[in-house]
């Protein structure tokens, strides 16, 4: 099995080219977890928390929910279709589906010939392993941290079984320490849980991958599809196609140099619009020479052909001549940009090329962009809002390490428009900065997850939106009175539809009654793991007496669901959809029924670790129920 | 003119010696090197049909636990508390999952253990972050021993308690903390219905202590099923009978405690240290205390003597 062992004396180094060397295989499994997206287990604990995925096995073999396993806030389709639901954008690449990351240090460099992940409940989530070429250093002008995609594929639906996974990696370019996981969870039926990583590798680059790993001790070796493949062949047509029959001869008096080169590189990294979108590079073109049928085609058509395609070929296109190019540059191409597939290219210089097409961006992912090494800085971000906010309206930038105050307030400046803000995981921001949120007046979603939000930025920037509808509060530790903030939402925005109060420790019935009583078009409402609402309070009823419109209602963790509260919903609630009473004891398999009976609509509900609730009384429910998808997770 | 000469030698001899005694280096004070735990655990369950289906760690409504970071040794008992039965709920699965967390939040050393009360607070909190909504209650106590300082850390919580037994007799012991007779303070998550009406001390109120130890040193932590029946002098006897710091005779020592605490618990006609505080209270009684039974010994040895 894997242990933490060098066997130093067996190293054996050759440099003559030719010879096979003698690399042992070092294994090693992750230190310590440096960033992740999102985390089911509260900031402070070490139960379902993601820093649970480094160090050594804890759980496996033994299949489960257990606390000491890395589990991530959400899985499978049920957050993705509801109200609080972020934006689709248009130009997102087939194979980009990640949901989650996390980044895993190690304590050695190593050239990495296999990883395993050590999954302990509802494998399959894991959509693509990157390594992080951390030894270049980073150009502070340039940015320039390499990322390598070592494995990528689809998610998968699993056996209820704990496994390793461990699917076949490319060869990896550089030495690291630095792995990046990214999950796709849709197709599991309950949360995935991690236990650990193991990475396997050799200190110096090996030529025959394959002897190496019979070292290894194998368990599942999963075959990747390679589909960059697929993605460099479309990208060589696209560039066939600008050039027609009349082009030929004038393609063979060009210099080879000038034809695209990062079709060869596609298969390691992803085309940069950094590195096709310098503009000083664009040869002379024979005015007279046409562009065969391009010609004839009505602009319109063009730029519906080119709608089709995500950014990086857009940017290839461009330098297929220059009747292309006025059409890849256009403004009307860019109007809703998402750069979250493509973040390991994103950086200053990006944002710099694009800011001259980008005048009419409405629509711009950012998330997960920027890394934390400088890659980006504020001032570059300030000069794109600068040039391109003035339509904004949506600007996502969760998990975005450059976003600090001084973002804030140039977004602020720029982007009078913006409505729909996603700073989550923004551990950069505190009240000094949400404060300029207050200048935004039109602003009808805001995503707060996991920040440093203090109570008086908060209530501040409630003040001045009236016309909030979704708003994320999950998780945000350094608020000490959430009855307080649920009292300044009933007075001030009276329009809203979808609550996160996830983790928030200190509501109690006094915040959910005044929001009850005020925001009667509340359909969401997350009030998972809030200690303090007591339903012998009525709280719960009082609620569903008012917001008839409720679809979804999280009271995970609350130990006080009962009954009472179950028959109220089942009464009050009928276009409920998903319904979640995780961990209480006070409810009977009676009522749990009656909601199933009395709101048709349900597809999901979660009974699980209610005691009076048996497994076989669930299976026979999912039977007579089969829209509904009934959750009871377990420990083994 | 021999005079001269003696004063000479005499002269010279003194300088000499003067400059010998100046670079002759002073004995250098003996530093004193790491210790460690060598522990040895035992005990019996109250009910002696019931088996129970922990895999580790628990003898009836008692749990413990024994783990080791990079700086401490650490051991703890907790008593859970039977009345739970009554209301439909297994006593023991409060303080065996408090000892499994307290192990777990040891290991992941994120804490300073020189404040072992942050270690029970800490687990406290982290038994409301699990999924299971758990109920129960239980007492702790928890011994940390600092490697390099030879120092213990102690919290305790509840009448659980611990001996410190240096050359045959205790020179520190831990306070028992009562709200009355047979109550002792206690950790508790009650269920929704009994909020506020239930005995629930928090994890701060735990008694804090810290004591320097030697080698030879023998620690014993146990619940109130041991100390209820065995004095504190039939409890010294078992200890001067362990010469070595094999884990084996640490272990033999234990179960021997555990064996004779056993024995008496059910003999009517001893008189037990808790017959004699019925008697101080007023009450006739006389006899052992039936009861969950555990003893965690653990031997101070220098650290280079692992085995």
């Amino acid at each position: 099995m894997a242990d933490n062992a060098i066997a130093r004396d067996k190293i054996t180094e050759t440099n003559k080219p030719g010879t096979t060397s003698k690399a042992v295989l070092i294994s090693r499994f992750s230190k310590e977890v440096t960033d992740f997206s999102s985390q089911y287990g509260s900031e402070t604990s070490i139960s379902y928390t993601v820093s649970n995925l480094a160090g050594r096995s804890n759980i496996f073999p033994a299949y489960g929910d257990f606390t000491q396993a890395a589990v991530f806030r959400t899985y499978g389709p049920w957050w993705k279709n509801v109200t609080s639901s972020p934006r689709k954008f248009k130009r997102t690449p087939p194979n980009f589906i990640s949901d989650d990351y996390v980044e895993l240090s190690f304590d050695l460099d190593v050239y990495p010939c296999k990883i395993e992940v050590w999954e302990t409940y509802n494998p399959g989530s894991v959509v693509r392993i990157l390594a992080c070429d951390t030894a270049s250093g980073t150009d502070v002008d340039d940015g320039r941290v390499r990322w390598q995609v070592l494995w990528e594929g689809q998610p998968e639906k699993c056996p209820d079984k704990s496994r390793i996974f461990s699917p076949t990696l490319r060869e990896p370019l550089f030495k690291t320490s630095l792995i990046r996981l990214e999950l796709c969870s849709t197709l599991c039926h309950y949360y995935t849980e991690l236990d650990c990583v193991c990475m396997y590798g050799t200190l110096n680059p090996c030529s025959d991958m394959q002897a190496i790993l019979k070292q290894a001790p194998t368990f599942e070796v999963k075959d990747c599809s390679d589909a960059d493949e697929i993605v460099s062949q479309t990208l060589k047509y696209i560039n066939t196609l600008s050039v027609s029959s009349h082009q030929e001869s004038l393609d063979e008096n060009k210099d080879p140099g000038h034809l695209p080169r990062e079709t060869t590189d596609v298969k390691q990294e992803q085309v940069t619009p950094t590195e096709v979108t310098n503009d000083e590079t664009f040869f002379e073109e024979d005015p007279e020479m046409g562009n065969g049928y391009f010609d004839d085609l009505p602009d319109e058509v063009i730029q519906l052909i080119l709608s089709y395609l995500d950014v990086p070929a857009l940017c290839v296109a461009s330098r297929a001549c220059m009747l292309m190019k006025k059409h890849c540059y256009d403004t009307l191409q860019y109007t809703e940009l998402n750069l979250q597939p493509h973040w390991p290219q994103i950086n200053n210089h990006t944002l710099q090329c694009l800011k001259s097409r980008c005048h009419h961006l409405q629509q711009l992912n950012l998330s997960w962009c920027g890394g934390n090494r400088g890659i980006m800085q504020s001032m570059t971000f300030g000069n794109f809002m600068k040039e391109c906010g003035s339509e904004l309206n949506t600007l996502y930038l969760a998990n975005c390490k450059f976003v600090d105050s001084e973002v804030l307030r140039l977004l602020s400046e720029y982007c009078p428009k913006l409505a729909d803000l996603d700073l989550q995981s923004c551990m950069g921001l505190d009240g000094i900065g949400l404060i300029h949120l207050t200048k935004l007046k039109g602003l009808k979603r805001l995503n707060l997850y996991r920040t440093h939000v203090d109570i008086h930025s908060l209530i501040a920037i409630i003040r001045t939106s009236p016309n909030l509808e979704c708003l994320n509060l999950g998780s945000c530790s350094r608020i000490n009175n959430f009855d307080e903030v649920a009292i300044e939402l009933s007075k001030h925005c009276k329009k809203l539809k979808s609550l996160d109060f996830w983790r928030s420790r200190t509501i109690t019935d006094v915040g959910l009654r005044a929001l009850a009583y005020n925001c009667p078009d509340l359909e969401e409402l997350d009030l998972g793991w809030c200690p303090e609402l007591r339903s012998g309070s009525c709280c719960y009823l009082d609620l569903v007496d008012r917001c008839h419109k409720i679809k979804k209602l999280y009271l995970t963790a609350n130990r006080t669901v009962c009954d009472d509260d179950l028959n109220a919903i089942a009464s009050n609630c009928p276009d409920l959809e998903q319904l979640d009473i995780l961990g209480t004891r006070q409810v009977s398999e009676e009522s749990v029924l009656r909601i199933l009976q009395s709101c048709p609509r349900m597809i999901m509900f979660d009974v699980s670790f209610c005691f009076s609730i048996e497994h076989e009384v669930v299976n026979e429910w999912s039977r007579i129920f089969p829209n509904c998808s009934i959750k009871k997770s377990f420990q083994q | 003119m021999q005079s001269l000469a003696l004063g000479w030698r005499l002269l010279s001899r003194a300088i000499v010696s003067g400059i010998h005694n100046e670079f002759q280096l002073k004995p250098r004070a003996k530093v004193k090197g790491p210790v460690q735990f060598v522990t040895g655990c035992s005990g019996f369950s109250k009910s002696v049909s019931k088996t129970p289906n922990f895999k580790n760690w628990s003898f009836g409504d008692d749990a413990y636990f024994v783990a080791k970071n990079t700086s401490y040794d650490v051991i703890g008992v907790a008593d859970g508390v039977g009345g739970w039965r009554n209301y439909g709920i297994d006593p023991a699965a409060f303080p065996r999952t408090l000892m499994n967390i307290c192990e777990r939040v040891v290991v992941e050393d994120r804490l300073n253990l020189s404040s072992p009360v942050k270690v029970i607070e800490a687990s406290y909190q982290e038994l409301l972050e699990q999924k299971t909504p758990l109920i129960g209650s239980s007492t702790a106590c928890i011994v940390a021993l600092n490697r390099e300082e030879r120092r213990v850390y102690s919290a305790n919580l509840g009448d659980s308690g611990f001996l410190i037994i240096r050359d045959g007799e205790v020179v520190h012991r831990s306070e028992e903390q009562q709200h009355y007779f047979n109550t002792p303070f206690q950790l508790a998550v009650a269920p929704p219905s009994q909020q506020g009406l239930v005995l629930s001390d928090s994890p701060s109120m735990a008694d804090s202590s810290s004591f320097p130890v030697e080698e030879g040193d023998v620690i014993m932590l146990g619940t109130d099923g041991l100390f209820d029946n065995l004095s504190e002098d039939m409890l010294l006897r078992h200890i001067s009978q362990l010469q070595d710091p094999q884990p084996e005779s640490v272990q033999q020592t234990a179960s021997c405690i555990a064996e004779e605490a056993h024995l008496l618990s059910f003999d009517e006609n001893y008189l037990s240290p808790f017959a004699l505080s019925a008697i101080d209270m007023g009450i006739d009684f006389i006899g052992g205390k039936p009861d969950d039974i555990t003893v965690v010994i653990a031997k101070i040895t220098s650290f280079s003597d692992s085995i």
